[in-house]
């Protein structure tokens, strides 16, 4: 009979006491570890979160200490662990109660909380204390000895994930611990004091992740004791990591091939490296389970996720390629996306995501939407995780707690939708669902009282979709946060409509609570006061009213003011139909004394032609009685009568023309008297026309201001549709349109951040940087030519890099045998500057970036260096360290020659050249800002924040600002010509609030760009200092080093080893939009999330 | 001075271009201690190539940087880099102690690998072998401490042991029921006994996993330290090898007290029994022979 095959690998979960047998790579950690505790008896274990503490003391320590490999004093053990949770001290009680044979919880706790010595009170009290050097002991017989040195055991306490201390905010709050917490930690530490020093066999281990260590100061003695016994969990080694992949295959009798070994190693890097490290180890093995494969090989890792099939041995490429196709196309996506060690946990969780729909449909027996089931699914999971300092972090909950925030929901639906993240194959969510139990049914139900739990915070990390809802669940945090604040301000002024929300800001957030279905337990979850849950709640419920008040007032005013603007706009309408109508009159009369004029033109006009005909005639007649007259001469008589008849003709009609001449000049008359009226009239309509203008443009400003507002808020809302890129990118892109289209600042860090945060999202290519390093780049300098940059890493590489190719051209290697602590290059032709852990600073020739030369090494200070500037003119540059020391070096082709060496009160953390040269700015560990004098060495004390320390420095490329960046994220400038007075002060930037790391000008000084170490970039106008800062915040990683270009585009090395190139200007990221949009937005998409008012339009016009 | 580790690599030699990578993993690695054979930057001539035995025969190990180039290639066409690369694999079957390390840069641009070359590391990534080594670290420092943490050799006390038939481990609790159990099968069988003593200096645990492998069967037996037998045994299996151990652990308890009824450890190589009391010398005899049995066949 072939036997069933053992998987020994736990997954995403800590391995076990029964697991120990498969916990491997550890062994000499283990070893010390022991050792340590045998001798101090109390140890507290740090390390990286995903490091494997809980791992190596529940697999390693504790069987060992079982086992017999561990010096006590007696055989048994008692194990009492407990996590601190929101109650410690009760957690405690509970664990020591069980373990001690205390029935009574209560008692254990009231005992408890006297502190010092209450905890070895109960042991010495418990039935497994026994006293060897007591006279009952050594006077008994030697049966009776045994007898009761079988039954003593040694107690041995467990505080797992002691960092719970200070991530519940019932134990810490605002810097300080609760009374409980305190208490807890008392006991902790005096009883292992007490064992220490009466040799009891007690050993107390705490596990915590090595970034809360700072804040163990807040327990009184704590740190002391961390430094009289702590082990740092250290990272496996590349042999370790080989142990810990093969071996327990080994032991169980599986196999694994050599080059799947050597493939998961190369790709086991960073953070939870192990966790998802056991997780694709377990994956694998079922795969290749399901297989019958013998082996575990490439072929199993690329069928969950974690290699591409393009890379597979080409005899496994076509049997992948057969099992491929016969995959759902979502499975098969999942697996393609990104394949990668981490991308199994991702397609992993995802896949259970999808096939938890219709496991639900059956187990909860009638039939439930994919959409509903997703978003039910949604919400359980963002309850079980908190935003803690800016982290993602688990948060247990009970399923009566998960059901209160949601909202109707039951306990069946919860099974059925999270019940195959918890099954033993899975294990992603606890409380898990073992198959080894023989009566799975039992455990597939959950109670009101279970606590489910993410297994691993790894899963909140590497499951994409559960990162994307802890964001929006932290965007929720900060939404809260402002709605209080604009509540609570209305209501300190007695509800004033002059502090009720505007139109862009209700629809924001009204659209955002309609989606949220606010609630106490909701509001309570989202609290970090240490309330208790119950005062949170009270709370909630007495602000959600308010809020609900807040919001209905607000739209109604804005309705109230949008019929106000209505009815003024529609008066000034009644007066310009009016005065128009006025106007229309006086035109017409002025026409009609036009017509008059007209017509008597025409009349006077047919009198001239009548006249002229007469003077025709006249004329005619004229000439008839000349030659009559001639003829006349002939005949005398007849003449002298037709000569007196023409005569008396003539004169008729030169009266006649007078008369039709009059006649005309009437008439003309006439006509410019008309024309005087038509011009008054349409100087009547010019100034009617002038006022509805007017009137028009009040109306066009309160609308262009209204879509501004709107703009703002559009641009917000579009960020909650990342999950639709076309729709995010469409409501980004209109915002941006309102705001140009209406004279808006398209610089504004609303539309910008929209704007940016789209683009990445439609073209995600572009959202991936180019040029990546394998250490993290430390310094830059971008050359003249504005396209060659030059950078360096602490590794000692230099690289050079075409920034128009986006691609490395050169590197080289700063040989030097002792760690680089800094690296500067400087304005010097080929000079770089690199200081040292030994205090060493060397001057390197990089004219040949493959091959730099070493050209001088310098001696004098006494520690690792922190920090070194150089002067722009005088070639001069300065050095700072740990060692409280500053060395002034001059700089020459020839040599260099130390100038001066000044001593400080405190170790120095950036220093600056300040433009005389004369003298240095320094930012001291001890919070002060500080001014050297190089010639005297005096050192004066010139600026102090109570509340923060200088942190960095920059000087622009005028010369006439520095700007200081501190550790609590404000931003000072000061005038380098005054820096020595008291009153040098010139503005605070206070938009910032977690420690400046790195500061830059740009080449104009009209901008400044900081690096925090909550990983934004922020960009200052120096313009407009009171314009909000353009904040760039979808970097995942911390920006080591920052410089503008000349086209002011900013150049960031981050800590995941990429360089990028951030384009700071929204009109340049925008400009693609719309040949990255493949549509407009629909009728219903626009009334839904633009306006149902506002007319429907195009937002690219060359879409359909 | 860099620590003397006693480590030499054959480090492997390419064309003059490939030179200023070999030559500063050669910095790096005498730096870490480490001697590196041959001394020259890159092989003149394909005639240099009848020096690698030699130097591999001197060598703890190999090193070989991939380059996206083929390279030079020798009068049959295939590559320098290639011929050292078999010729440290053809080293390391003879010399099981031996370790290859073959390092990819990770800057290494995989869209202009030669399709020679290409081939050549498709070739030696599907083909890894045991004390074969990939690697992709991305510094040269990152490499070499790797290969020094890889060659690194632990101080082991190593106790004075004998080869015995059976090995039987047992708790001081039980001391006087392991002793007449030893007292009636060492009459006919070889019998070695450790009484395991909870504050007892002695490094029990390298000790099981030295002495176990010396015997045809190791027993762990437990009557009131059944809280103590179940973790020991798993520890000890695990120490031995577990399921590719070739000595076989019988953990074996009395079925007095009761509590004892659930403390079995089911695993390979591994028979878990609770017997009575009296039966238990019987059990064991039985079950070396068994052992014997299959071994012998």
């Amino acid at each position: 009979m072939q036997e069933e095959k053992i998987c020994p690998y736990p997954g995403l979960r800590p391995f076990n006491e029964e697991e120990s047998i498969f916990f491997r790579g550890r062994e000499e950690h283990i070893e010390k570890i022991i050792s340590q505790l045998q001798e101090k008896k109390f140890l507290m274990l740090t390390g990286a979160s995903g490091d494997g503490k809980s791992s190596m003391v529940y697999a390693g320590i504790i069987p060992n200490a079982r086992a017999g490999f561990f010096k006590a004093k007696f055989n048994s053990w008692l194990i009492a662990d407990f996590r601190p949770e929101r109650s410690p001290l009760q957690n405690m009680a509970v664990a020591l109660a069980a373990k001690l044979g205390y029935r009574d919880i209560a008692f254990v706790e009231k005992e408890l909380g006297f502190g010092f010595s209450s905890l070895i009170s109960l042991y010495k009290k418990s039935p497994y204390y026994l006293d060897l050097n007591s006279e009952t002991y050594k006077n008994a017989p030697e049966a009776e000895q045994k007898k009761l040195k079988r039954k003593a055991a040694n107690l041995f306490i467990l505080v797992d994930q002691f960092e719970e201390f200070f991530t519940n905010s019932e134990n810490y709050n605002n810097g300080k611990s609760s009374v409980n917490a305190q208490l807890v930690v008392n006991l902790l530490l005096e009883t292992a004091k007490i064992a220490f020093s009466e040799d009891l066999p007690i050993y107390i281990v705490c596990t915590m992740r090595s970034d809360y260590v700072g804040q163990c100061a807040s327990f009184r003695g704590l740190p002391e004791y961390i430094g009289f016994s702590q082990f740092f969990v250290p990272r496996l080694k590349r042999k370790e990591v080989h142990q810990v992949i093969e071996e327990p295959a080994m032991l169980s009798g599986n196999k694994i091939s050599n080059r799947l070994i050597e493939t998961l190693i190369n790709e086991c890097d960073g953070q939870d490296q192990l966790p998802i490290l056991q997780h694709a180890l377990n994956r694998i093995w079922r795969v290749h389970v399901e297989d019958g494969a013998d082996e575990m090989d490439i072929i199993h890792y690329a069928k969950v996720g974690g290699i591409d099939k393009k890379l597979l041995p080409e005899e496994q490429k076509a049997s992948f390629e057969t099992w491929y196709k016969k995959q759902p196309v979502f499975k098969q996506k999942f697996i393609e996306e990104g394949a990668s060690l981490s991308n199994v946990l991702n397609a992993h969780a995802r896949e259970l995501y999808e096939n938890a729909v219709d496991y639900c449909r059956n187990h909860i027996g009638h039939d439930i939407s994919r959409a509903e089931a997703h978003e039910v699914l949604r919400k359980i999971f963002t309850c079980l995780t908190k935003i803690n300092d800016s982290r993602a972090v688990r948060n247990r909950a009970t399923v009566l707690e998960i059901k209160q925030i949601i909202g109707s929901v039951d306990n069946k639906l919860i099974e059925g939708l999270v019940n195959l993240f918890r099954e033993s194959e899975n294990t992603l969510l606890k409380p898990f669902i073992l198959s080894n139990a023989g009566n799975e049914s039992s455990s597939y139900s959950l109670l009101d009282t279970d606590i489910l739990d993410i297994t691993h915070e790894s899963l909140i990390r590497n499951w994409t979709d559960l990162t994307e809802w802890t964001k929006a669940d932290h965007e929720n945090v900060s939404i809260i946060e402002d709605l209080k604040k604009q509540v609570e301000r209305w209501e300190e002024k007695n509800r004033s409509s002059d502090y009720l929300l505007t139109i862009g800001s209700l629809s924001y957030f009204k659209s955002w609570y309609v989606g949220i279905n606010l609630n106490p337990y909701l509001l309570a979850k989202y609290d970090s006061s240490n309330l208790s849950p119950k005062q949170k709640r009270e709370e909630a419920s007495v602000f959600i009213p308010k809020a609900k008040d807040y919001l209905r007032i607000s739209e109604a005013n804005i309705k109230r003011n949008r019929r106000a603007v209505i009815a003024i706009a529609t008066a000034i309408a009644l007066v310009l139909i009016g005065f128009t109508s006025w106007a229309f009159m006086e035109r017409n009369k002025a026409l009609e004394k036009t017509e008059q004029a007209l017509n008597a033109q025409r009349l006077a006009k047919q009198a001239e032609d009548q006249a002229r005909e007469s003077e025709e005639e006249a004329r005619s007649s004229s000439t008839e009685a000349q030659e009559s007259e001639r003829h006349a001469l002939k005949a005398k008589q007849q003449a002298e009568s037709s000569k007196l008849e023409a005569l008396a003709a003539k004169s008729k009609a030169e009266k006649a023309f007078a008369e039709a001449k009059l006649n005309a000049d009437i008439a003309k008359s006439e006509t410019q008297r008309a024309t005087l009226a038509l011009t008054e009239s349409e100087k009547a309509k010019q100034e009617a026309i002038k006022s509805k203008e007017a009137a028009e443009k009040a109306e066009k400003d309160a609308f262009r201001i209204g879509l501004l507002s709107l703009a703002q808020s559009i641009a917000l809302k579009s960020e909650l549709f990342k999950s639709d890129p076309q729709l995010q990118g469409l409501l980004a892109y209109q915002a941006y349109r309102f705001v140009v289209e209406n004279g808006g600042n398209s610089q504004d860090p609303i539309i910008y951040s929209a704007i940016r945060s789209s683009y990445h999202n439609l073209n995600k290519e572009a959202a991936i940087p180019k040029m990546n390093t394998v250490v993290e780049q430390r310094s830059a300098k971008l050359l003249s030519d504005n396209v060659t940059l030059l950078t360096a890493d602490k590794s000692g590489s230099v690289h050079k890099w075409d920034l128009s190719k986006e691609k490395m051209m050169e590197s080289g290697m700063l040989k030097y045998p002792v760690p680089f602590e800094m690296l500067s290059f400087t304005d010097w032709p080929n000079i770089l500057i690199s200081g040292h852990k030994n205090g060493k600073v060397c001057i390197w020739d990089i004219s040949k970036i493959t091959a730099p030369v070493l050209l001088k090494e310098l001696t004098g200070h006494r520690g690792p260096l922190r920090s070194l500037d150089h002067s722009r003119s005088n070639e001069m540059f300065a050095t700072a360290g740990k060692d409280s020391s500053v060395f002034v070096w001059k700089y020459t082709a020839a040599g260099t020659e130390l100038l001066k060496q000044i001593k400080t009160i405190s170790s120095i953390r950036d220093l600056l050249i300040l433009p005389d040269a004369g003298k240095i700015l320094l930012a001291l560990e001890d919070g002060n800002l500080a001014c050297a004098e190089i010639s005297s060495g005096k050192v004066n004390m010139i600026y102090r924040d109570r509340s923060a320390k200088p942190w960095c420095m920059k000087l622009n490329d005028e010369k006439n600002l520095v700007a200081v960046g501190f550790s609590d994220g404000k931003l000072r400038l000061f005038d380098p010509a005054k820096i020595v007075t008291a009153e040098n002060l010139i503005y605070t930037f206070s938009q910032n609030s977690t420690p400046v790391e790195k500061i830059s000008f740009n080449k104009t000084g009209d901008m400044l760009a900081i690096a925090s170490s909550d990983k934004s970039i922020k960009i200052f106008n120096l313009k407009n200092k009171n314009q909000k800062a353009l904040a760039i915040n979808d970097i995942k990683s911390k920006t080591r080093y920052v410089l503008f270009d000349k086209d002011n585009r900013l150049i960031a090395c981050g800590s995941d080893h990429a360089i990028r190139i951030v384009q700071p200007s929204t009109e340049i990221v925008a400009a693609p939009f719309c040949e990255l949009l493949k549509r407009n937005l629909t009728q219903m998409e626009w009334s839904q999330n633009i306006s149902e008012t506002l007319q429907y339009q195009k937002t690219c016009k060359n879409k359909e | 001075m860099p620590p003397e580790s006693n480590v030499t690599v054959f480090l492997a030699q390419g064309s003059q271009e490939q030179a200023a990578l070999r030559n500063e993993m050669s910095s790096v690695l005498q730096r870490a201690g480490m001697t590196v054979v041959p001394s020259e930057e890159y092989l003149e001539s394909e005639s240099a190539l009848s020096g690698i035995q030699s130097q591999l025969n001197v060598s703890n190990c190999s090193l070989h940087i991939i380059f996206p180039q083929y390279g030079p290639s020798t009068n049959e066409g295939v590559s320098i880099a290639k011929v050292q690369f078999m010729a440290a694999k053809a080293h390391l079957v003879s010399n099981p102690n031996f370790k290859i390390f073959v390092w990819l840069p990770p800057t290494t641009d995989i869209l202009n690998i030669e399709p020679a070359q290409l081939s050549f590391i498709n070739e030696v990534k599907n083909n890894i072998s045991k004390n074969m080594v990939f690697s992709n670290a991305v510094s040269p420092i990152q490499l070499v401490d790797d290969i020094r943490s890889l060659m690194e050799t632990k101080e082991i006390v190593e106790f004075d042991l004998n080869t015995t038939d059976i090995f039987l481990m047992s708790n001081q609790l039980d001391e006087g029921e392991a002793n007449e159990i030893i007292d009636m099968l060492s009459d006919i069988v070889p019998v070695e006994k450790l009484n395991i003593i909870q504050d007892s200096d002695t490094d029990y645990s390298e000790l099981c996993k030295q002495q176990i492998p010396k015997s045809k069967l190791a027993v762990i037996y437990f009557k009131e330290s059944g809280d103590w037998a179940l973790p020991f045994a798993q520890q000890v299996w695990k120490k031995i090898g577990g399921a590719t151990a070739h000595t076989p652990i019988l953990l074996i308890g009395d079925t007095d007290p009761d509590t004892n009824m659930g403390k079995k450890f089911n695993a390979p190589k591994v028979i878990s029994l609770i017997i009575e009391g009296t039966l238990i010398p019987l059990e064991i005899k039985v079950q070396y022979d068994k052992v014997t049995t299959k071994n012998a066949s």
